[in-house]
C-alpha cells in the first residue's frame, strides 16, 4: 500500500474495531481559484466510499464537494478481531478509484 | 496549448492518478451516486428530493457535535452519535452552503450509527443531521460559527 494514497488505522477495543482513516484527495469545490492563473480550479471529488469487513460492504458514503480536502473518516465495527481485515475504496468524480486496506493487530 | 500540457503533466504526478493506475476496481455493490441532490441549491427542495413528504421529528438522540466556533471553514470536524432503534441513513446538510448536501452515510448493523468526518462550511451555518430509523424521518441541528469560510478562496 503506498503511503501517498492516505492512511487507514485500527483499534481494537473491547472487541470493536476503531477505524479512523485519511484519504489524500484535493476534493475540489469547483468555486476555488488557482492564486497564480486566478482560473476556476475544475470540481473534483470523491463521491463515494465503501469501507469492508472481511470483504463484507458495512458502511458507504456518498459524498459531496462540501466535505474537506484529505477527507477524514471514523467509524466503529462493532465486533472484530485480531486478523480481521477492514477495507475503504473510493471512487471519485473522474472515475479514477482508490482502496486502502489494513489488517486488525 | 503549453499551459494545458503543463496542468496535464502536473496531475499525471498526482497520487490519485498514480493509484487509479494500479487498476484498482471498486466494486459495484453500491448504489449510483445521487448527482440530482448533490446540484440542489436549495436546502428544503433537497431535503424534499430525497424524502419526499415524509414528516420529520427533532429528536434529542441525535447528538451533532462540532466546534462552536470554526476559525477555518475549509475544515471543520463533524461528529453525529445516533441513539435510535434500527437507524438506516444519515443525511449531513449545511443550510449556509451553496450546495446544502454534504454527505449521505448508509449503516448496515455491523457498524455503530456513529460517524465522524470533515465538512468545508461556506459561513456561519446550522448543520443538519436527518436520520431515517425505525421507518421514520429524524433531525438535529447544530449551529457554527465560521470566521473564515471553506468555499472560496
Amino acid at each position: 500500500m503506498s503511503a501517498d494514497l492516505g492512511k487507514i488505522r485500527l483499534k481494537l477495543k473491547d472487541g470493536a474495531i476503531l477505524v479512523k482513516v485519511i484519504l489524500n484527495h484535493p476534493m475540489e469545490s469547483g468555486s476555488r481559484k488557482d492564486p497564480v492563473t486566478g482560473e476556476l480550479i475544475p470540481r473534483h471529488f470523491i463521491r463515494e466510499v465503501v469501507c469492508e469487513h472481511d470483504g463484507k460492504p458495512v458502511l458507504t458514503l456518498d459524498w459531496g464537494w462540501g466535505i474537506s480536502a484529505n477527507p477524514f473518516l471514523s467509524f466503529v465495527i462493532k465486533e472484530g478481531a485480531k486478523g480481521d481485515t477492514v477495507t475503504v475504496r473510493w471512487t471519485d468524480s473522474q472515475q479514477m478509484t482508490g482502496v486502502l486496506e489494513a489488517v486488525v493487530t | 496549448m503549453q499551459r494545458r500540457n503543463f496542468i496535464k503533466s502536473g496531475l499525471a504526478t498526482a497520487p490519485w492518478i498514480a493509484m487509479a493506475a494500479t487498476g484498482l476496481q471498486l466494486r459495484t455493490a453500491m448504489a449510483a451516486w445521487p448527482s440530482a441532490v448533490f446540484h440542489l441549491e436549495d436546502l428544503s427542495e433537497a431535503e424534499r428530493l430525497l424524502f419526499a413528504d415524509t414528516p420529520v421529528e427533532d429528536s434529542d438522540r441525535i447528538a451533532v457535535t462540532a466546534p462552536d466556533i470554526a476559525e477555518n471553514g475549509r475544515v471543520v470536524p463533524v461528529q453525529v452519535v445516533i441513539d435510535l432503534p434500527d437507524p438506516k441513513t444519515l443525511t449531513l446538510l449545511s443550510d449556509g452552503n451553496p450546495f446544502p448536501l454534504l454527505a449521505r452515510a448508509r449503516f448496515t448493523p455491523d457498524v455503530d450509527p456513529t460517524l465522524s468526518i470533515r465538512v468545508k462550511l461556506g459561513q456561519s451555518a446550522n448543520l443538519i443531521a436527518l436520520v431515517e430509523a425505525d421507518g421514520r424521518l429524524y433531525r438535529a441541528t447544530r449551529a457554527v460559527k465560521v470566521t473564515s469560510g471553506g468555499c472560496g478562496g
